[in-house]
């Protein structure tokens, strides 16, 4: 699975940064390299079962224990 | 400065509409989850409350011609602030995508294809989202377009079958429900089926006829709304009290209604078919998160971003919510506030900041 | 429009294509059209019994050849619960069974005395099982009705669930999809209720026989209704389709049969002066459909007096649900419901004593019936 999802890393940033370079294509080069790591490192964390942050469990947590704000 | 070049006639972002609150079908499941009996109506309350937002909406579109949701974030707040707003936006635009999607995903995974894992779903729909986006908004609102009608007529369809299981005890008494239930349903309501349209505010400069702006989104609303209610009455006359237990009510009234002995186990189809307006409005969502973000960061095209937030939404899609009930608890109780914060309270604070530095006086200054 | 047309068949490809991965070829499964619920040979078990359709035994119409087994199989599993004793068929049958098309359930009498919610959820939880299907009690072994030879299909299951279908004819027997049994088990204080099934003969010479009705309490069988009486709640719940209403000739000898074309009821709660009663209205249309006296029947006088025992005959009918239901105490005709929609603050206090209240419940029965045709003869033949 690791293996997968780092071969299409691979794949996905080289041929997708292709069309970018053009004149001053620094800034679309490095907005999509980090996404995509970004993205890439998330996905890579499940594939070796690392447990991820829950976004859904933080707004749970922040609006009823910090805010209390929320419907019971 | 926008990013998206792509002129759509007013008729379609009205369509673009519709489509994007028929998308809202499988958050039913939600509503049903407090009271049954009144949706309906209720539904229409919180349209209701809807318009004042739109109304806030439409002024600040009116104040800035020309500059979408970014853009005027910019000139109100300053660079900085700006920028920090903007930045909270897409994030929450993102968030929105993913759990959109995820809900799209658990629908299918726990109704029809058990065995298979959340992500490869989610992988093989966001792939159409992405090649959607890579198309352009005027490709969007064209099949948006073919997609409203499609929807609609199969909703219609679906409610006419059912019509002969629908018990008009199961609507009686109208409201007799707690005040807090009232409040709160309207406000998920409110803000998860019509709310979050607020992202249209990204598209509006780019309709060709700005000044029948206010006529085009409440067609828009008015539309999604008609297949809102359809589908409540649907499930609230059928299914009765057995709605407040069902993960996805709809699809057990789907797999409730056939054409006589002919036609029966046809959900899959129908199914299929709702899936449309979901495929929009996941669409809608993830092409103004791009267009929002490309233009945050300055650059030249949206298009080098689309591929890389696909890897996060893919990312995120799976740990947003541990369960699938996670998703559902969090959408009844701290989630309409949540979304509150980004689709009713920061465009009032917009306004009113633009108030404020008087930017008002000095649109009245320009145009005499 | 190229690209939109892209989109769009895109779209189609990928929710399609995602089914690879829980594809199934259709030889890998076993469908099921009927699930009976035995209890056990111990206490705490349930027997589950299925019938599986069996392809290779469905005739070929062409050549009308074809195998002489059955077309159907019969297996059975004992467990302590319903998933566990479901998947545990895979000891028995090499295909794992599909439960998607299944017509019908049948619990036996003995659980249904139990309690039906211990083997009932995962009906309606899992994806697989619909909430469109029937449910019925069965008098004996529930699993002994999937045996009895299948008249004129091929499965017994599918037979019965013809039956069921067709006994909105007699209006004697009160077929109920699961949806409606859930609906009535998931509210207060109205009684779920359902068929019963039975098997008549001996031998080869069995047949299956539905009527009457099955009342529970919460989930717990409590007594049942006979035919009459079903039909009396019927009366009252609407569901009155046809059937036939026997009376006795005004002037001669002999037995008029009234075909019933439309009946429609209304229930009506009163609450006066804290009082509460009830007031039924039926109204129900009906033509002259057989008669065994010499009379001629055909004039209005007679037609009016054959509807006013018309109204007595329905009348009765629905005293006698009634009377049976309010000895159960089991409200089989949504009263307290009916008491929800029409005062919903007064219910409130209402609602723990519904127990104590509906035994004693005043009910006012008003019966409006005409003999409207004499079908196609208008004076009898002798």
């Amino acid at each position: 699975m690791i293996y997968v999802v780092i071969a299409a890393y691979l794949i996905i940033a080289f041929v997708g940064c292709r069309p970018l370079f053009k004149k001053k294509w620094w800034a679309e080069f490095a907005a999509y390299l980090t996404l995509l790591t970004i993205g890439f490192s998330l996905l890579t964390m499940q594939a070796l079962g690392i447990r991820v942050p829950s976004i859904g469990q933080g707004i749970q947590i922040l609006m009823m224990d910090v805010l209390h704000i929320g419907y019971h | 400065m926008k990013l998206e070049k792509d002129m759509i006639s007013n008729s379609q972002m009205a369509f673009l509409l519709g489509i994007y609150i028929q998308g809202a079908i499988f958050c039913t499941a939600l509503v049903f989850h407090i009271t049954s009996r009144s949706i309906s109506l209720i539904s229409l309350t919180s349209l209701a409350v809807f318009l004042t937002f739109v109304f806030v909406y439409i002024k600040l579109m009116r104040l800035f011609p020309g500059h979408n949701l970014m853009g005027l974030n910019d000139i109100v707040f300053g660079a900085y602030i700006g920028k920090a707003v903007s930045g909270l936006y897409i994030f929450f635009l993102v968030v929105l995508t993913v759990a959109n999607l995820r809900l799209l995903c658990d629908y299918v995974v726990g109704n029809y294809m058990v065995e298979t894992p959340t992500i490869a779903i989610a992988i093989v729909f966001l792939f159409v989202v992405v090649w959607a986006v890579y198309a352009g908004l005027e490709v969007m609102a064209r099949i948006g377009m073919l997609f409203f009608v499609i929807v609609s007529v199969f909703t219609g369809v679906i409610f006419l079958l059912s019509l002969s299981q629908i018990e008009i005890t199961n609507f009686l008494p109208q409201f007799d429900i707690s005040l807090i239930d009232f409040v709160r349903t309207n406000h998920i309501i409110t803000t998860i089926f019509f709310g979050e349209s607020f992202m249209f505010m990204m598209f509006i400069p780019c309709m060709k006829q700005q000044n029948r702006l206010g006529r085009s989104l409440l067609f828009g609303l008015i539309a999604g709304e008609i297949s809102l209610i359809l589908s409540s009455l649907m499930i609230t006359g059928v299914l009765g009290d057995m709605a407040s237990i069902s993960n996805s009510p709809l699809n057990r009234v789907l797999r409730q209604v056939d054409l006589g002995q002919v036609l029966s186990r046809m959900e899959f189809i129908v199914t299929g078919i709702l899936t449309f307006s979901v495929f929009m409005r996941i669409a809608v969502m993830y092409y103004a998160a791009t267009i929002g973000l490309g233009q945050l960061l300055g650059l030249k095209s949206y298009k080098p971003l689309v591929i890389p937030i696909a890897a996060v939404v893919l990312g995120l899609v799976v740990p947003i919510f541990y369960t699938p009930s996670a998703q559902i608890a969090c959408g009844i109780s701290t989630w309409p506030f949540f979304s509150s914060f980004f689709t009713f309270v920061l465009p009032v604070v917009t306004l009113l900041v633009a108030l404020l530095r008087g930017f008002f006086k000095k649109r009245e200054e320009e145009c005499g | 429009m190229k690209k939109a047309a892209a989109v769009l068949l895109c779209a189609v490809i990928a929710l399609v294509a995602a089914g690879c991965w829980s594809s199934g070829e259709l030889n890998e499964f076993a469908f099921v059209v009927g699930v009976a619920v035995d209890q056990g040979s111990a206490p705490e078990n349930i027997l589950l019994t299925v019938q599986v359709a069996k392809p290779s035994g469905f005739k070929s119409s062409i050549n009308g050849g074809g195998s002489d087994e059955e077309a159907y199989w019969n297996i059975s599993n004992e467990g302590e619960t319903l998933f566990n004793t479901v998947r545990g068929f895979t000891h028995e049958s090499g295909r794992k069974l599909d439960f998607q098309h299944n017509t019908i359930l049948i619990y036996s009498r003995d659980i249904a005395k139990k309690g039906l919610g211990d083997c009932m959820d995962l009906f309606i939880r899992d994806h697989e099982f619909r909430t469109s299907t029937w449910i019925a009690i069965a008098n004996e072994r529930a699993a002994d009705v999937f045996g009895v030879d299948a008249g004129l299909e091929t499965l017994p299951a599918v037979e019965i669930d013809k039956m069921m279908d067709a006994q909105q004819y007699n209006s004697q027997s009160y077929t109920i999809e699961l949806l409606d049994f859930l609906k009535r088990l998931k509210s207060d204080t109205t009684a779920p209720i359902a068929p019963i099934i039975s098997i008549r003969g001996e031998g080869d010479d069995q047949d299956i026989h539905i009527s009457g009705t099955a009342v529970f309490h919460k989930d717990r069988f409590i007594g049942e209704l006979g035919g009459m009486e079903t039909r009396g709640l019927m009366w009252v719940t609407g569901n009155v389709k046809s059937g036939i209403i026997v009376v006795n000739c005004p002037c001669d000898q002999g037995k008029a049969e009234l075909e019933i074309f439309q009946a429609k009821s209304t229930v009506t709660p009163v609450l006066k002066d804290g009082d509460l009663s009830f007031l039924i209205e039926i109204k129900e249309k009906g033509n002259l459909g057989s008669q065994t006296c010499r009379e001629n029947l055909a004039p209005t006088k007679k037609l009016e007096a054959l509807s006013e025992r018309q109204n007595k005959a329905i009348k009765t009918e629905i005293e006698a649900a009634l009377k049976k239901a309010q000895e159960l105490n089991a409200d089989i005709f949504g009263f307290g419901e009916a008491v929800y929609r029409k005062y919903p603050k007064q219910w409130k206090s209402m609602k723990d004593q519904w127990s104590e209240i509906f035994p004693t419940l005043d009910v006012e029965i008003k019966v409006q019936s005409e003999v409207y045709g004499t079908g196609n003869i208008t004076k009898p033949v002798n």
